[in-house]
């Protein structure tokens, strides 16, 4: 069990000290990220790179560390972070946003087959969420929940259309709101869409 | 682009899920380590845990990173 305030204090001497907790601080990220981030999206995974990232970063930031959690968690959080960014670019190098571009731009089509039950009622409740989605939502909201949908994690849509995962994330979040409130405005709740499509939704191909 | 049944499944669970949400990926990350610590008595419990709460209920990478966060944690203690 590693003493976080013990590595901390160390990290912060000079000399032999400081490099045996610098030993120390990569043997524990390179155990934690090993185990946490191998095969994540599928991939192979260095831990080696990211560590050394990770460690300079630290290594750098530690007049940052406020001392309000434990060292260690303030530092593998900083190890993490880099490791899921790079791992999460990797998976979406090969992907670009033209890929979501359809002849009719960044539309999004549901539908729902005539065969199933309560056809009624499903029925009205898609055409009134394709109402929304087509009228309330603009082009860019559309554009990241079809590739949100597809699979993209918000930070490969961001590294795609040179923005930051907050803004991608606020992005998504104000056409959901807008998705929302709409369809209470028409006067069906979300969470009338959602028991009435809870199953036997129609394979759309 | 035309949905598929899984996908508008998560579309529909997206929108019935959506609740107000002030918090942005940037400020859920400058508090994540606390949130992971905060069972732990001697640290400062976080003022917005509700809201952080709010935030990883709603944003997938955020959730991924905390739990990828947790596992490398309970890696990380067998020296």
């Amino acid at each position: 069990m590693i003493d976080s305030d013990s590595l901390q204090r160390r990290l912060q001497a000079e000399g032999i000290e400081r490099d045996d907790a610098i030993v120390e601080l990569r043997g524990m990220l390179l155990r934690g990220l090993s185990t946490s981030l191998n095969n994540r999206y599928g991939q192979a995974f260095s831990a080696e790179d990211i560590v050394q990232d990770a460690l300079i970063k630290i290594l750098d930031s530690m007049d940052q560390f406020q001392g309000r959690c434990q060292f260690t968690t303030w530092a593998m959080t900083i190890a993490i972070r880099i490791g899921m960014s790079a791992l999460r670019r990797k998976y979406h190098q090969d992907v670009s946003m033209e890929s979501f571009r359809g002849e009719d731009g960044y539309r999004i089509e549901i539908a729902v087959a005539n065969e199933q039950g309560d056809l009624g009622e499903r029925s009205l409740m898609i055409a009134k969420l394709q109402q929304l989605i087509d009228t309330d939502l603009t082009d860019k909201q559309r554009m990241a929940m079809r590739a949100f949908l597809a699979g993209m994690s918000t930070d490969g849509i961001a590294d795609r259309t040179g923005t930051n995962r907050n803004a991608v994330y606020k992005l998504i979040h104000d056409a959901r709101v807008k998705l929302k409130s709409g369809l209470q405005r028409l006067g069906v709740s979300a969470d009338d869409v959602q028991e009435a499509f809870g199953y036997g939704l129609t394979q759309a191909r | 682009m035309r949905l598929s049944q899984q996908q508008l499944s998560e579309l529909i669970e997206m929108v019935a899920a959506t609740r107000s949400d002030s918090m942005g990926c940037d400020d859920c990350a400058q508090l994540l380590d606390r949130f992971v610590d905060q069972s732990h008595s001697e640290h400062e419990p976080i003022r917005d845990i509700e809201e952080v709460k709010r935030h990883l209920e709603q944003c997938k990478c955020c959730q991924d990173e905390l739990q990828a966060l947790l596992t490398a944690i309970d890696a990380s203690e067998f020296a």
